[in-house]
């Protein structure tokens, strides 16, 4: 892990260089539009990922933090760069509400909670359309001055965008190889094992939300700015959640630098629907796992067992893992030719 | 606002005359292209509006270089494709600026997206003449011009427009009401009108808003019907007039007036209870807009060009005017200032007056709008014919009213 | 808040009946995928715009009567349907991969869709949408009844054969456990296509219905995902009677909304009630 955090803190330091090198500014907006989608799908895969919990309510608390930064710099006055962290707060409170009450119900499981985040989003929308914070005219946001980082506004926001892109990945490392992140991972196979075992599963879940929501919110703040004028309209579209999963399971979900890679994909706009179709057919643990697969296959590393004929999509690992497979196929037998194994008992070794 | 019709179009004539056949027709514009660069929406939900406006400025940049190009040499137009995204809208324009480093820029489409490119546009002190921009209260940089001219309080002069026409007809309404979408550039408008109808004494008898995105106008067609208005002012956009009209009609119930404030204009001409719909333009395909022999020449060359490409309407209304007056503003400006330079240009043109096949621009009051060159159209047997002001009406046309 | 009438609101009533049919109908063939085959099909609603082209080419074009289109569109989505099917099984694609794969599939469709009709506005235009039924001071306009009564119909046809019959039963079986369902010889693999196929005509059905009644442009796909997703997850999955009845509960809350308050305010109203009902008794709603 040192390894890689380093690796990481490296190219952030690197990276931070752009806005000085010269470069017309179109390159650092480019940049932030990537850093930007970065830092959105790898908070989602925070917990959505981690866990197993789809939420489709990315879209909601990047509104939210949005909303913030937008009100309280002009309706309040308050310095852009100070609403930044209110509005990652602000955010992760509303995730933390949404979670208590969502992961307090029992039998509130994956799909009833992406049920639940997607009707937050109508929900904060339509609030936020309805009273004064919007209340149908928008917010605008000409008038907030942008603080000096960079040399320009562009290379501010793109340096903006860094920061809140490092942010995210070192969160989203630093949980991977925590308690933390093996319990995720362990709710993510089978919650009741897991909680069995020990893991603290409400606790957990509500961590990770509220880190994710928070994280989004201060993705939000920082893009209220770069758009200058903030609508409902524009803000809170099915189009963000979808692409943030889309750009986390294309990358893989399971690993903390998957949705990374999945996010400078899509933006890339490398990939087309034909393009994407074939990779998720033939690498099902999305880009990063299937490369990391390959990688370590050919180290002969670890003792992969390949899990069973039919591979079980939902076990695709990062890293040199033992599995033991105990299958009870009566209980646990999805659909016709596609065969999981629920009752799979994952001891992640060294990650 | 009245305008003298004739010497209008004896102006434009002499403009429009002088520009067709100026002693250049036919001189080959050479040299380095002169670049203008902008963006539009070619993909996304805004996409179908995004094209009326490319085939325009194809038209626009066409005719130029065959008229001589600017300054004697051949205009190119740099064109990308924002995908109805307002960020990717800024980032495109920086690139333009920036990398693309082009000489002029023209705006994109949609207030949003217009915005978008403003900021960068004052990042780098361009002069941005744009084509929709539709809240005069947010147009904030010195440098930027609007083509479409509403005016600087839209809010109080379109709805005054209305209802001046409206008591003009055989049926002044009374009684209003004001339904209206979320959508912030009708919104505040729908707004506005509230206020001028109760200025001038007129009830009003219901007050709804919706979200933009609203799919369902069956209950809000209910509310109207009981609330029997003589009026309806709907601040519509895009297809929602469509809707609200073809959910009316569900319950057996057709309005007295009513108006539309920017629906798309095609679909309202094929649905028989549009019939008698009002809205708002800046131009439409007959005289006098098509006395000016510029205007003329444009709407043949758009007809001929928009059949070709299968687009379903064909004739050319506000948004491909309003485009085409950008073009108009950026060719007098470089003219007149005999070069490219952005301050310049700016300048002078907020000295001055300009002649489109609107009419005269100006750009001397707040956010640089001048006058509201607003007028008022009525669907009449399947197609658009502006009634009021009686000196930009159709030969012979009036407004309709419902069984009068 | 002015109270309204009791016209206005059975009007509404009906209105939020008439939406919610189309929702039902629109997310039956979603939910019995994501249910019983476990693919969650986005492409779904790529495939009932597609649909509902057709129905508009065929109509405007030929002068094909819409209803009559069904004969050439639901043979053709049950191939279609089949053949995504049998991609997502070939390469043993998971739930939220399939996600992925399916959007895929949504952005060629659009791309198609584009290309051939533009991204203009297309609104078909039938005798059926001049006829309406009067209940008294109600009105039902035909293509809404059309809507309706296919939805319900629909909606309580698979439920019965899914129950009632060899067929269904056998395709229950195969979903809730394969080998055990293939014990009894119970052939999974054809199963599925055919539950594939099924599914996608239901799509094509909701886009002839769709076509009747909405204007069409590419963009309009997502504008139904988040709703209808509501409706499906809301009835349980793969419960064909499921997104019928969540779809009403959400369209009727909406329009009784609508006819009492601010019409901006009502996805909130619906939307709450969603969230307040899953917390409340998450296990089932229909």
């Amino acid at each position: 892990m040192q390894r890689s955090l380093l690796v990481i803190l490296a190219a952030g330091a690197g990276l931070a260089t752009v806005p000085w090198l010269g470069l017309p500014a179109f390159y650092e907006s480019i940049l932030y539009l990537v850093l930007h989608w970065i830092a959105l799908a790898t908070s989602w895969n925070l917990l959505s990922g981690y866990s197993g919990y789809f939420s489709f309510g990315h879209g909601a608390f990047f509104g939210i933090g949005m909303y913030t930064t937008a009100t309280l710099a002009t309706r309040f006055d308050i310095p852009f760069l100070w609403t930044l962290p209110a509005a990652g707060a602000v955010a992760a409170l509303f995730g933390a509400l949404l979670g208590a009450v969502a992961f307090r119900v029992q039998a509130v499981r994956a799909e009833l909670f992406s049920l639940l985040t997607l009707a937050a989003t109508f929900v904060v929308a339509t609030l936020i359309l309805n009273t004064p914070i919007d209340g149908g005219p928008g917010v605008y946001m000409s008038a907030v001055p942008v603080p000096a980082i960079g040399p320009t506004a562009s290379g501010t926001f793109y340096l903006l965008a860094l920061a809140v892109a490092l942010l995210t990945v070192v969160a989203a490392l630093l949980v991977y190889h925590s308690r933390f992140g093996t319990g995720l991972f362990a709710i993510h196979d089978d919650e009741d094992v897991a909680e069995v075992m020990g893991v603290p599963t409400f606790r957990y879940k509500l961590g990770a939300f509220a880190l994710s929501c928070g994280l989004a919110g201060v993705v939000g703040g920082v893009q209220a700015l770069f758009v200058s004028y903030v609508t409902t309209g524009d803000t809170f579209t099915i189009a963000l959640p979808l692409t943030v999963v889309l750009m986390a399971v294309l990358g893989g979900t399971r690993h903390w630098a998957g949705p990374i890679v999945g996010a400078t994909a899509i933006i890339g706009k490398g990939l087309t629907g034909l393009v994407l179709i074939v990779v998720i057919l033939f690498m099902p643990e999305g880009l990063l796992g299937q490369a990391l697969k390959w990688w370590h296959a050919r180290r002969g590393a670890g003792a992969i067992a390949a899990p069973a004929p039919a591979r079980a999509p939902a076990l695709a690992t990062g890293g040199p893992a033992v599995i033991h497979v105990d299958v009870d196929p009566v209980k646990h037998m999805w659909a016709p030719g596609l065969v999981q194994f629920k009752d799979m008992h994952q001891e992640p070794k060294g990650r | 606002m009245n305008m003298d019709r004739r010497s209008f179009v004896a102006a434009a004539g002499a403009l429009g005359a002088g520009a067709l056949w100026s002693s250049q027709a036919g001189a080959q514009p050479s040299g380095a292209p002169i670049k203008v660069g902008g963006t539009l929406a070619l993909t996304g939900p805004l996409s179908s509006t995004g094209l009326v406006h490319k085939l325009t400025g194809e038209i626009y940049v066409d005719s130029l270089n065959k008229r001589g190009g600017l300054l004697g040499r051949p205009v190119e137009w740099v064109l990308k494709d924002d995908q109805s995204k307002p960020d990717l809208a800024r980032t495109l324009y920086e690139q333009l600026v920036t990398a693309d480093k082009v000489d002029l820029l023209i705006g994109p489409y949609a207030t949003g997206n217009i915005l978008s490119a403003m900021g960068v546009a004052q990042r780098y002190n361009k002069t941005l003449v744009h084509h929709t921009f539709g809240i005069p209260n947010l147009a904030k940089y010195d440098q930027q011009f609007p083509a479409w001219s509403i005016g600087p309080e839209p809010e109080k002069t379109l709805p005054a427009l209305v209802l001046t026409a409206l008591a003009s007809s055989s049926a002044p309404p009374k009684t209003i009401a004001v339904v209206t979408s979320k959508f912030p550039s009708v919104h505040f408008v729908a707004l506005g009108a509230r206020e001028v109808a109760k200025q001038r004494g007129l009830q009003e008898v219901l007050f709804l808003e919706w979200d933009f995105g609203n799919r369902d106008f069956g209950p809000i067609a209910g509310r109207v019907k009981e609330a029997k208005p003589d009026f309806i002012w709907t601040g519509a956009i895009g297809l929602e007039g469509n809707q609200l009209l073809d959910a009316m009609k569900k319950i057996d119930y057709a309005p007295l007036h009513h108006f539309y404030h920017v629906p798309a204009p095609a679909p309202m001409l094929k649905a028989p209870e549009a019939n008698g719909a009002l809205s708002m333009t800046i131009f439409e395909d007959h005289p006098p807009f098509t006395n000016n022999p510029v205007a003329a020449e444009f709407v043949k060359v758009y007809r001929e060009r928009a059949a070709g490409a299968g687009m379903p309407d064909t004739a050319v209304e506000t948004q491909a005017a309003a485009s085409f007056t950008a073009w108009q503003l950026i060719e007098a400006a470089v003219v007149a200032t005999k070069g490219l330079d952005d301050k310049a240009m700016a300048a002078w043109l907020r000295a001055n007056q300009v002649d489109t096949i609107q009419g005269k621009l100006r750009f001397n009051e707040r956010g640089n709008f001048g006058a509201d060159l607003s007028r008022v159209k009525q669907v009449q047997n399947g197609k658009w014919v502006t009634v009021w002001p009686a000196d930009w009406a159709a030969p012979g046309a009036k407004l309709q009213t419902r069984g009068a | 808040m002015a109270l309204p009438s009791a016209t206005l609101l059975a009007q509404a009533i009906l209105a939020g009946l008439f939406t919610g049919a189309l929702y039902g109908l629109l997310g039956l063939g979603l939910s019995l995928s994501w249910g019983m085959l476990r693919q969650i099909n986005l492409a779904h609603f790529a495939l009932a715009f597609l649909g509902a082209y057709l129905t508009y080419e065929l109509s405007s074009r030929r002068g094909v009567d819409p209803l009559l289109s069904l004969v050439f569109i639901v043979p053709l989505f049950f191939g279609l349907g089949a053949a995504l099917h049998w991609v997502l099984t070939r390469f043993r694609v998971s739930p939220f991969n399939s996600l992925l794969v399916t959007f895929g599939v949504t952005v060629i469709i659009e791309a198609l869709l584009q290309w051939i009709w533009t991204a203009d506005y297309r609104k078909l235009e039938s005798s059926y949408a001049e006829h309406k039924l009067r209940l008294g001071p109600l009105f039902l306009p035909l293509p809404e009844l059309i809507t309706l009564g296919l939805g319900v119909s629909i909606s309580l046809a698979v439920w019965v054969a899914l129950r009632r019959t060899d067929l269904g039963k056998a395709m229950r079986a195969a979903a809730e456990d394969a080998p055990i369902a293939a014990a009894f010889g119970v052939n999974q693999n054809a199963l599925a296509l055919m539950l594939s196929g099924l599914n996608a005509a239901l799509a094509g059905v909701a886009g002839v219905c769709i076509a009747l009644a909405y204007t069409l442009s590419p963009s309009q796909i997502y504008a139904w995902i988040g709703v209808v997703f509501a409706a499906v997850m809301l009835g349980g999955l793969g419960r064909p009677l499921g997104p019928l009845i969540a779809g009403c509960v959400i369209g009727v809350t909406e329009a009784v909304t609508m006819a009492v308050t601010a019409p901006s305010w009502a996805p909130l109203v619906s939307f709450s009630l969603l969230m307040l009902v899953l917390l409340a008794r998450p296990g089932r709603v229909a």
